[in-house]
């Protein structure tokens, strides 16, 4: 029997919350690839949005009210505000292809998606082996690695995408949307390296 | 008489954070206005402009003094942090008057009235937030505002939202919409950018209370 209600650790919150990122990435991948249903999709991954933010809710309130805490304050603050802003460029760029009434993905929407969803996979095997730091220092440390690889590769995908939409002079309206969008799931990507960074130094102190 | 003190004053870094938060009000305030009462622009974006400055120097100014000083009220990791948090919501209220003088626009988009409306709200609670960081006791008294800050993030992306709605919808000239689509996004970051400010104003206390 419990006398008090089982308390989420640090720890829980976390995986809850990379876990919801994940998910909002493989959604947005899937809208974009697949295109069916965007309205109710993209509605969906705002739901997770809110769902995500109820997480850092959670943690910044056991923040409050923990004395001692397994890593230091300012980093659980750290990776919980990178991990929430993943999240909302990930549900911006679902939202805009939704605003913008777009017809059909391009393929350097569709290759963003994938290198976003890659990446959150790799932040949430990292961050959910931050429980476990000491042994799973080497892991967490080659996941960081490759975020740094996708966010590189993401970065060129988006330069090539820039320069082949503002060749194409016949439709600038088309241009001026997807610049945004890809935007968007770029700077979700850049966000990941954020989270990236966090755990190397969160590491390095700790274990 | 005076009390001796054999370490430095430590209250010089709440008191400029306090001026820095005016700054920004008024930085806000001002942009509301050029929005709002849309003529002498050029004189207005300058106002702005030189504001922009005096951040700038703000910042400056508490960065050598976290050199020169020996005890710190807070981490000198925070201080610094919270200075240029704060000089970003600057660069981007300035970018944002900026560029609708560069782009020559004629008249205000509505919703740029709506946004520069949350700015001077955000920048107000900033202000007072960061008035209460001398006293760390009571952390309720900063975080309540940060969770206000927030609200009007939210707020102010919904606002982009349904003017990226309506310029795509109405307007057919793109350059138009190259030029708003920059400018609303001045605004709307300028309001993430209050969110930044809540959040390092949250660690800060979080780590001291």
């Amino acid at each position: 029997m419990r006398l008090v209600p089982r308390q989420d650790s640090f720890f829980d919150l976390f995986d809850q919350q990379v876990e919801t990122v994940n998910k909002g990435a493989k959604a947005l991948e899937d809208m974009i690839t697949r295109f069916t249903d965007i309205e109710d999709k993209a509605f969906r991954i705002k739901a997770t949005e809110h769902d995500a933010d109820e997480i850092v809710h959670n943690t910044m309130r056991k923040l409050n009210t923990t004395f001692v805490t397994p890593l230091d304050r300012e980093d659980i603050h750290a990776l919980t505000s990178a991990l929430d802003d993943i999240m909302d460029f990930i549900e911006a760029a679902a939202d805009r292809m939704v605003l913008y009434e777009i017809d059909e993905p391009t393929e350097a929407a569709i290759k963003l998606s994938q290198i976003l969803a890659e990446a959150t996979e790799l932040t949430r095997g990292a961050v959910t082996a931050l429980r476990d730091m000491k042994r799973n220092a080497d892991k967490i440390r080659e996941a960081c690695v490759s975020i740094n690889r996708l966010e590189n590769r993401g970065d060129q995908v988006n330069r090539a995408a820039m320069a082949k939409l503002f060749q194409q002079h016949d439709k600038p309206m088309e241009a001026l949307k997807w610049r945004e969008i890809y935007h968007n799931i770029e700077t979700a990507i850049d966000k990941c390296e954020d989270v990236a960074d966090i755990l190397e130094s969160t590491v390095l102190k700790n274990a | 008489m005076r009390k001796f003190r054999f370490l430095p004053t430590e209250e010089n870094f709440f008191e400029l954070f306090d001026e820095m938060a005016q700054v920004l009000v008024d930085a806000a305030a001002a942009l509301n206005d050029l929005i709002t009462d849309y003529q002498d622009i050029e004189a207005k974006a300058h106002v702005l402009r030189e504001m922009e400055k005096r951040a700038d120097a703000f910042t400056t100014d508490i960065c050598t003094r976290l050199n020169t000083s020996f005890v710190t009220p807070i981490d000198r990791e925070d201080i610094h942090a919270l200075a240029m948090s704060m000089d970003d919501v600057l660069d981007y209220i300035e970018a944002a008057a900026d560029r609708m003088k560069l782009y020559g626009v004629e008249e205000p988009r509505p919703e740029a009235a709506e946004l520069s409306a949350s700015l001077v709200e955000g920048t107000k609670i900033i202000k007072t937030a960061v008035a209460e960081l001398v006293n760390l006791r009571h952390i309720e008294n900063v975080l309540k505002p940060c969770v206000e800050i927030n609200r009007i993030e939210n707020q102010a992306d919904e606002i982009q939202r349904r003017a990226l709605a309506r310029l795509f919808r109405e307007e057919k000239k793109p350059l138009e919409i190259a030029k708003w689509q920059e400018i609303f996004d001045r605004l709307e970051t300028a309001t993430d950018r209050c969110e930044d400010v809540a959040d390092v104003l949250e660690s800060i206390v979080v780590r001291n209370a």
